[in-house]
């Protein structure tokens, strides 16, 4: 399946060649934690993901097309 | 004697002028602290139920507190507050700059501030030595304009200052107060209150570091902070771009509002992101003293149409929402633009944002009208027409004289269906974090003193799952992630408790941004004051102030009906993350209830019990009207 995957802030150091945004051919049935880890993300730093425009939890699957945004918990300011 | 503080509270009485220092006792500060104590004690002592917000009856804090001054990063802040003009109830805000950390360097715990002036005064208070003078030339100047013309007539730079510009001697209710020029104690009209007092600036330099009692463990802790915090990726976020990186992603989740909440949708929210600022009119990063964060953008400007001063900081998170997607508006220049009226002339840019974002969509629905308006085409994402707004309401010119009170009031004058539209807990305008997502958060907006502030509680997406963000709840006894939208008892115990936590940290004052844990704010306190101070004290103390503002409150008149979320929350966005959602009314009801029995308050009245106050220290704080 075709998936693609916006690491905003931070987080960004995770994606492939420090990039936004990439496009991803991966196997089905990943979830967004097992995306996570396969990207070497240290999953216990504070983070919140966006899958298909709604806010999703580590256990939520994958599917073609998926758009993941992962980003740090927004709060103030 | 408290080792590490000043010791000394300065009372100032305007009507007078008289000017004294009083002495606390131990006992005092160990149980009020600083900040949102000392805040809550004077409120409740000195201030007669039922006192009008802008009589010279009404008593304003500046309170810093018991770090503020010390090496610790993030300990430079300090609480204001005061009866609020706008809810009624207790105004309590914190703001950061190195006003807060100068006065207690200046030799003082507070200071409180009650009468009023026959004619407009500041205070210069240079290292202990106090005095009234003379701002009648001041008067109807700029906090800027302001701030140089002390700093000449004194002879001094890089004054510290606490100061008001029109919008505050104009009596705004959503006014603020401005502290160094670009930090703002922003919530619940306090500028009014200063301006109702004829009080201009407080202007402050002082050179003495408090003593702590044991320097050596502050400066390990601030040695700590300042070689870990890149370690914590909320705070490298920070460091590297300030507040607002997350509207793609705020709205990706449905956390942005849009165009006064009644959207899910923001298409433009890229363009008002702080990685777009860093890449155009961001200038430089600010930081506050002994902090390495940095976490304040600095903007300047100059095209065709805008002229922004460095000088006047930059756009926070909550300003790119308020006076952006909350307005529809995607026009960085003007949001920056905007964002520097609201500094030059002291208002809040929350409640501004909501209170125009609720006069635009009354005109959207005909409610106002072209007449109303003066001319101006008030709809969504008119950047210009919401820029001749702000100068309106701080000069409270036409329209602007009625939105010059903020939304709730606003609506009460225009009515005709106008009061569904106002977006407010207790007169007191929106932070920008959808409560539909946050459901906690929602909790928190509804019961917290000072109103609708996003800064009274940790935010639900925080603790949606294992790994550190649980960090911060697991030392409070609450173990398992639960979801944003939950109101459990056990996610309502969460939210209280980080709640008081919350107020412990406006007590000490630490700044939230900081990423301190409940155990180093515990052994700050110990290495400063040589107490034998606990994590179980500190959580107590957090229960006193929140305890201390709902009494107050509720001499004041409000009640448990004052709790309460606009109805547009208990139905769904129409498009967006959120479609679909929305939150439960019953569910957020049984959540209040129990909110209050966590609390030893009544579960229906949210009235704290007899034994509780008496627990707390607090049974002379309970007047006759609160327990009838």
């Amino acid at each position: 399946m075709r998936v693609t995957i916006e690491m905003h802030g931070p987080l960004q150091r995770y994606n492939q060649g420090g990039q936004p945004r990439a496009e991803l051919d991966l196997e089905d049935n990943l979830t967004v934690r097992d995306l996570l880890m396969r990207l070497g993300m240290d999953m216990d730093e504070p983070w919140n993901a966006a899958l298909n425009g709604t806010l999703a939890s580590p256990s939520d699957k994958l599917s073609e097309g998926s758009l993941l945004l992962v980003f740090p918990p927004i709060e103030g300011g | 004697m408290v080792q590490g503080l000043a010791n000394r509270i300065l009372r100032i009485d305007l009507s007078s002028g008289r000017i004294w220092t009083e002495e606390q006792n131990e006992l005092f500060y160990r149980r009020y602290l600083g900040g949102a104590g000392i805040l809550s004690y004077y409120l409740l002592k000195e201030l007669k139920p039922g006192t009008d917000a802008l009589s010279p009856e009404n008593v304003l804090v500046f309170a810093p507190g018991p770090v503020t001054g010390t090496v610790i990063p993030g300990g430079s802040r300090l609480c204001v507050g005061a009866k609020s003009p706008l809810s009624g109830g207790m105004a309590k805000c914190e703001a950061g700059g190195f006003f807060g950390y100068e006065l207690k360097r200046a030799g003082f715990d507070a200071i409180v501030v009650q009468g009023k002036a026959d004619h407009p005064v500041y205070l210069w208070i240079n290292n202990g030595e106090v005095q009234i003078k003379d701002a009648s030339h001041l008067w109807g100047q700029t906090v800027l304009e302001t701030q140089d013309a002390i700093e000449a007539e004194l002879g001094e730079k890089r004054l510290r200052t606490a100061t008001i510009g029109p919008a505050g001697e104009n009596l705004a209710a959503i006014s603020c107060i401005m502290t160094d020029l670009r930090n703002a104690a922003g919530r619940g009209g306090l500028g009014a209150v200063m301006g109702s007092k004829n009080l201009k600036c407080i202007a402050v330099k002082g050179k003495t570091a408090p003593q702590a009692a044991e320097p050596e463990k502050m400066r390990d802790l601030a040695r700590w902070m300042n070689t870990n915090y890149m370690n914590f990726s909320i705070a490298k976020g920070f460091h590297e771009l300030g507040t607002g990186a997350g509207m793609v992603s705020g709205n990706a989740i449905g956390n942005l509002p849009v165009r006064n909440w009644s959207d899910g949708q923001f298409d433009d929210a890229a363009m008002i992101q702080a990685d777009v600022l860093r890449d155009s009119y961001r200038v430089g990063m600010e930081a506050c003293p002994s902090c390495q964060i940095r976490c304040k953008k600095v903007v300047a400007l100059e095209n065709d149409a805008y002229k922004v001063d460095g000088r006047n900081g930059g756009p926070e998170y909550e300003t790119l929402a308020a006076l952006g997607s909350l307005l529809g508006i995607n026009d960085l220049a003007a949001i920056c633009r905007a964002n520097e009226l609201c500094s030059i002339y002291s208002l809040d840019t929350i409640s501004l944002g909501g209170t125009i974002a609720f006069a635009m969509e009354c005109f959207e629905k005909g409610i106002l009208t072209l007449a109303d308006t003066g001319g101006i085409a008030l709809g969504f994402g008119n950047a210009d027409a919401m820029l001749k707004v702000v100068e309106l309401i701080a000069h409270r010119q036409g329209i602007g004289d009625i939105l010059a009170d903020g939304s709730r009031k606003a609506a009460k004058r225009i009515g005709r269906g106008a009061e569904a539209l106002a977006m407010q807990v207790k007169g007191i305008e929106f932070g920008m974090h959808e409560p539909r997502l946050k459901q906690g958060l929602g909790l928190i907006y509804s019961i917290a003193a000072q109103g609708a502030d996003h800064m009274a509680g940790a935010h639900d997406t925080f603790f949606t799952q294992e790994g550190r963000g649980m960090e911060g709840v697991r030392s409070l006894d609450s173990l398992d992630p639960l979801p944003a939208n939950d109101l459990s008892t056990a996610k309502v115990d969460r939210v209280k408790n980080l709640h008081l936590l919350r107020n412990f940290s406006d007590s000490l004052v630490t700044c939230n941004f900081v990423p301190w844990t409940l155990r180093q704010q515990v052994d700050m306190l110990r290495a400063l004051t040589g107490w034998d101070y606990t994590d179980f004290e500190a959580m107590r103390q957090g229960e006193r102030v929140t305890t201390m503002a709902r009494v107050f409150n509720l001499r004041e008149g409000l009640t448990a009906a004052d709790d309460q979320l606009p109805q547009r929350f208990f139905s769904s966005t129409p498009r967006g993350a959120l479609k679909g959602t929305a939150i439960d009314p019953e569910a957020m009801n049984r959540a209040k209830r129990t909110f209050y029995t966590l609390m030893g308050w009544d579960p229906v009245t949210g009235v704290p019990t007899q034994e509780k106050l008496e627990q707390l220290g607090i049974a002379w704080a309970a007047a006759d009207s609160v327990h009838a």
